[in-house]
């Protein structure tokens, strides 16, 4: 602040008031201020933008998961009804092998029917088996994509947790720097209501 | 003492449409009214304009929140009945009606299971510990006290419960039961029948119900006892085989005691295991197979008619047994997949509340910001009118 050493009875101009508010408020607290919020905005559009490419990519990982998980329930299905579908054949061909094994045998072409029977059951068995582990393999394929599609999911939880604290963090420097910026005005008005009733 | 008189004024008047203005308890989340004259100047237009904005603003962000919170009530109430579904779906799983006989007498059936496999553990243990004693003998002929040990081992053999002895016990309660079972069916359905015959007419409503309730308990016991008891396929097997054997020596053929020394052969094997010694871990299993298949090759079929139809019989018996086996494994199947469904529903609930809470955490953040906003925006305001009244006043005052 600038006062004359000989000053006049009559008062100062007004340049020389705005001179001596503009040397004692400190412009540059009011740039750094302003930059600061500037910089609290950017950081808390660029934390808004990536806390919606997580969230997108939650929904995304958490929907692949269900559909695993459905994929799982349908595959389960397709091989017990495959295996369940094998065994009830080889109950019927046991027990048609032992109806035949009671009856007479069929001397004119001398197949032996029985035998024929009991293998096509074992065959009937086997051949269940054999296409319910197929599905049983896809099966647990499919639960371990909706594993890893879990997992995926649980570290994009993790990361939107650090970006709600980062976006946390960002309000509380808005807050404090708006606050600082509020006692910079403050400062400014007492000044210049001192400057206005100063008579020199 | 003065009395006060009622007034009498004549009728009173009731306005016939009138309006009562009640005090609205406010949400502690709606913004304040804003009311105020007509500005003149054009710093209050625009400080009425803020205002008004953010009215809008708040306004719009409570009726989301509110939108979203009526969305999480749905989303909990489908969850509810999600649970509530596999609740159900798991106490049906676990009901089964058990027969009368199976529940009255189960107590006596499993104490006379007991006492029938102890005896036939006993009768296989008499049999098998000369055997036992014969290959203990052969092994450890030159070392006393390996076998003092091993004839130690085998004579204390006979006082503890082989597999054997479980599987007849299982067998003989799961058969017992269920024998009981059929006939208390048989019983009621011969007083139905008895019961039709004699009002000749359709069936009494009475009886119609309990038969039902017979059949249904009978096919439970059939489950329990003997389709789903492991112990009766165990024993089922093992008597399959010796009618194999039965049936080979029957057969007369050449080959007949070459496929009873196979089967026995096995049989050792399977006890003591001796051809893993024979031919080492990686061949043993091999050999077995070769035996099974050299032992079911010499056999041929039995000539002897009660043996050919006890086979037909237990084949029967096993080839129901497998296709109940089969319609279990589906039905399993079905079961599995069907929880795995409700648990996808469950989870994508839960998926769509957490998302839901997340933006109402997001819209409740937007609203305290907003609300910041407006309240600095407002102490902005009155500190610049106040300074700017202050300039004035100073200003007159020098001039």
């Amino acid at each position: 602040m600038r006062i004359p050493a000989e000053h006049a009875v009559t008062p100062p101009t007004l340049d020389c008031y705005a001179e001596a508010r503009d040397a004692f408020s400190g412009d540059p607290a009011s740039e750094i201020a302003a930059l600061l919020i500037d910089h609290v905005r950017q950081s808390r559009q660029s934390y808004l933008e990536q806390t919606h490419a997580e969230e997108h990519q939650l929904r995304a990982v958490q929907a692949a998961q269900v559909e695993d998980l459905r994929t799982q329930a349908d595959k389960l299905r397709d091989a017990a009804m495959y295996e369940g579908a094998g065994m009830m054949l080889s109950g019927g061909l046991t027990i048609g092998s032992a109806v035949a094994s009671a009856s007479v045998p069929d001397k004119a072409t001398g197949a032996d029917w029985p035998r024929v029977l009991e293998g096509s059951a074992k065959g009937a068995e086997g051949g269940g088996t054999l296409v319910s582990a197929h599905f049983d393999r896809e099966a647990g394929l499919a639960g371990a994509d909706a594993t890893e599609h879990e997992h995926l999911g649980s570290e994009a939880e993790r990361r939107l947790r650090t970006l709600d604290e980062a976006l946390s963090h960002t309000k509380d420097l808005q807050r404090s720097t708006f606050e600082q910026l509020q006692s910079l005005q403050a400062t400014q008005a007492a000044t210049d209501r001192a400057l206005t009733s100063w008579r020199g | 003492m003065p009395s006060i008189e009622p007034a009498r004024s004549g009728s009173i008047s009731i306005p016939q449409a009138h309006e009562v203005l009640a005090t609205e308890t406010g949400s502690p989340l709606a913004p304040p009214e804003f009311s105020g004259g007509t500005p003149t100047d054009a710093l209050s237009e625009m400080l009425l304009l803020l205002e008004r904005q953010s009215q809008g603003s708040l306004q719009l962000n409570l009726s989301e929140i509110k939108a979203a919170r009526e969305r999480i009530v749905d989303l909990q109430r489908q969850l509810q009945g999600e649970l509530k579904r596999a609740l159900e779906a798991a106490q049906r799983s676990q009901h089964k009606k058990r027969g009368w006989f199976s529940r009255t007498f189960g107590k006596v059936i499993d104490k006379v299971a007991k006492l029938v496999a102890k005896q036939a553990e006993l009768t296989k243990d008499v049999v098998m510990l000369q055997a036992d004693l014969g290959v203990s003998l052969v092994k450890h002929f030159h070392d006393r006290d390996a076998l003092f040990t091993s004839l130690k081992h085998d004579l204390l053999q006979l006082s503890e419960s082989s597999e054997t002895e479980r599987a007849v016990e299982g067998f003989t309660a799961g058969t017992l039961k269920f024998l009981g079972d059929l006939a208390a069916f048989q019983f009621v359905l011969v007083a139905a029948l008895a019961e039709n015959a004699a009002e000749g007419d359709a069936l009494h409503d009475a009886f119609r119900e309990a038969l039902k309730d017979q059949a249904q308990k009978l096919w439970h016991s059939t489950e329990a006892n003997i389709l789903e008891n492991p112990d009766f396929w165990t024993v089922t097997g093992r008597v399959a085989e010796g009618v194999a054997v039965a049936s080979a020596i029957a057969s007369g053929g050449a080959l007949a005691p070459l496929a009873v020394g196979i089967l026995l052969a096995l049989e050792a094997d399977n006890r003591y295991g001796y051809l893993e010694h024979a031919f080492g871990k990686e061949a043993a299993p091999w050999v077995r197979i070769g035996l099974h298949v050299a032992a079911t090759a010499c056999s041929g079929s039995g000539s002897n008619e009660i043996l050919t139809w006890t086979k037909v019989a237990l084949s029967t018996v096993q080839g129901a047994g497998a296709i109940h086996q089969g319609v279990k494994t589906w039905q399993e199947g079905q079961r599995q997949g069907e929880e795995l469904d409700r648990r996808a529903d469950v989870q994508e609930t839960l998926y769509q509340i957490q998302e839901t809470q997340r933006l109402i955490d997001a819209l409740i953040d937007l609203y305290e910001a907003k609300s910041d906003l407006r309240t600095r925006t407002t102490e902005a305001a009155t500190q610049l009118v106040q300074t700017q009244g202050q300039i004035q006043a100073a200003l007159v005052l020098q001039g």
